[in-house]
């Protein structure tokens, strides 16, 4: 009888060993994101990121915190794109990222692929969390156009669309300047995230406006905003629009911002089109210089100096990408240009 | 037969009658109204009258897809699904006045019903419960557009001496370009406005949005709280 108690006891007190020691790290976790929760209620974003990335430092799989810091991120820097920087934060994650990889997820679709897989589940939780992490931080904060931006995005990533809509609206009448809310109020009009219930071409042709609407909205309040940039460029090549004017927009991007390489390549070959030889040289030799590994930029560079008659350069340019080319294919379409034009010569 | 069964069977047969007519008229209602989600019809165009007096007012109300194009000869036709157009769209004009609406909401309607207006000038448009419009290439020395209901209206490439911009109810509008403009906002309306060396006035609700780009000379909008005031009818 006395070994049996004996023998339960000393159960009871390792199971309780067993149990304190490998639940050790939860707890602690748990009380940094409360109090990362505290400051982020509050409005203090600074703060809260502080913690936050403590806590990935120190808990590298708790996967609570990786969504914690993305929704302080995008607060604490409004003018980021929310779902590269989840991306970013969450790339080393051992989860599967599948829901984060294609962000324009249709409610239906992920909650197919969720239903079977526990992980995708918990990614769920932890995006409705933070869903009402937000809601709290408002109802303390109602006037902070952040706040509804954050929520936005975490809706726009379940393919709430609604939701979405709201929050995005609510923070630009809060700001009048916030460029990435309106970027993001015109992805909820865009083709694919239309919901079942739109379907008559009038919805079609509706959102396709208040697309357009949003995107110059955002460009005109931040010129340099690259998103802005190009889905502008987008609606330009959409709609039929003038070479000319075209060009006239692609020269403010590049004016406003020279590093915006997208317009730079799409000026040049614009004006190739148009036939101004001397103003696509200029845009493929800035081309090749900033990407001087690139084999493209190369080979653009050297068809172009050939078009000008100037062969020899050409033909030089073209034999540098030859050697910068992975790709059979580019090299023996190349190799068959250097021997046209060098017999030529 | 006693006179309580004979009531009795008067009284059935009266109702026999009313339900087999109800039936009948109740029917002939549902048949002429076109399924909304079916996808089968014949479309037709309707010609309007337009050449008989110019038209400088044009108002429309309902869900329509509407192209407002500037051209030498005058033209404006309806297009859509026989039943619908032939039966739900009414066209009434009063003097230089045009009214085109809907006796029934077509929101949910697979097929769109679009309206194309080709003509010289216009005076004033007024659109209103989810009209989506477009304007294109339109020169002109006045226009006045008055917007309702979640209607959308693009005037692209335009050229326009004065306009006045009335939207209520979450409209949206995208003008460009105008030399001078007068705006009213209100109701979560938004407005992008495009301004080619004049002014803009006017006054805008606190929930709406205000774009302004261009050469602008002066400005003086004033952004009141609330809302701007309602139009009178």
């Amino acid at each position: 009888m006395r070994t049996k108690f004996l023998f339960l006891i000393s159960i009871l007190v390792l199971t309780t060993v067993f149990f304190s020691l490998g639940c050790k790290s939860a707890p602690e976790s748990d009380k940094m994101i409360k109090e990362g929760n505290a400051k982020f209620e509050n409005a203090d974003f600074v703060g809260a990121e502080k913690i936050f990335a403590e806590v990935i430092k120190k808990y590298p799989d708790n996967l609570k915190a990786y969504f914690k810091f993305a929704s302080v991120r995008v607060c604490s820097n409004p003018g980021i794109n929310f779902l590269d920087e989840l991306m970013w934060i969450t790339k080393e994650k051992p989860y599967p990222h599948n829901l984060l990889e294609y962000p324009v997820v249709f409610r239906r679709y992920a909650e197919e692929i969720i239903k079977n897989n526990k992980e995708r589940k918990k990614e769920l939780l932890n995006i409705s969390d933070e869903i009402s992490a937000f809601t709290l931080a408002i109802k303390k904060n109602p006037n902070n156009a952040k706040l509804y931006r954050g929520r936005a995005e975490w809706h726009f990533l379940l393919g709430d669309k609604r939701e979405a809509l709201n929050d995005f609206t609510k923070a630009i009448q809060l700001d009048n300047n916030f460029d990435m809310a309106f970027l993001m109020r015109a992805r909820c009009y865009t083709r694919n995230f239309m919901s079942y219930t739109e379907h008559n071409y009038a919805d079609f042709y509706e959102s396709d406006l208040k697309n357009k609407y949003n995107i110059r909205r955002a460009y005109q309040i931040n010129p340099k905003n690259i998103m802005a940039q190009t889905e502008l460029y987008t609606i330009y090549v959409k709609d039929k629009v003038s070479t000319e004017e075209k060009l006239e927009l692609l020269s403010k991007i590049i004016s406003s911002d020279s590093t915006n390489w997208i317009a730079r390549i799409n000026r040049a070959r614009l004006l190739k089109e148009m036939k101004n030889n001397k103003g696509a040289l200029h845009d493929f030799e800035q081309l090749a210089k900033k990407f001087p590994e690139d084999s493209w930029y190369r080979e653009q560079l050297g068809n172009q100096k050939i078009e000008m008659g100037m062969i020899s350069e050409g033909v030089k340019d073209l034999r540098k990408a030859q050697t910068l080319s992975h790709y059979p294919q580019q090299i023996k379409w190349m190799q068959k240009e250097i021997d046209k034009y060098s017999k030529h010569k | 037969m006693k006179l309580t069964n004979k009531i009795l069977l008067v009284f059935l047969i009266l109702l026999v009658l009313l339900v087999t007519a109800y039936k009948i008229i109740f029917n002939s209602i549902v048949e002429l109204i076109p399924s909304a989600t079916d996808k089968k019809a014949e479309y037709i165009y309707r010609m309007l009258p337009l050449t008989e007096m110019p038209i400088k007012v044009i108002e429309i109300k309902g869900r329509f897809i509407v192209e407002f194009i500037k051209s030498d000869s005058v033209l404006a036709a309806i297009n859509g699904p026989d039943n619908l157009v032939n039966n739900y769209i009414v066209v009434e004009r009063k003097g230089n006045k045009m009214l085109i609406r809907s006796k029934i909401d077509l929101t949910n309607y697979y097929h769109p019903i679009s309206i194309r207006f080709n003509m010289k000038n216009l005076r004033m448009i007024a659109l209103s419960n989810g009209t989506v419009a477009s304007m294109e290439k339109f020169y002109g020395d006045s226009l006045n557009i008055t917007l309702e209901d979640s209607t959308i209206f693009n005037a692209a490439s335009s050229k326009i001496i004065q306009t006045n911009i009335t939207c209520w109810k979450t409209s949206t509008a995208m003008i460009s370009k105008t030399k001078n403009a007068t705006v009213q906002l209100s109701d979560e309306s938004n407005l992008l406005l495009t301004i080619d060396g004049g002014e803009v006035r006017g006054t805008i609700g606190e929930k709406t949005d205000f774009g302004l780009e261009g050469n602008i000379k002066k400005k003086s909008v004033i952004k009141v709280k609330g809302e701007t005031g309602r139009r009178e009818k």
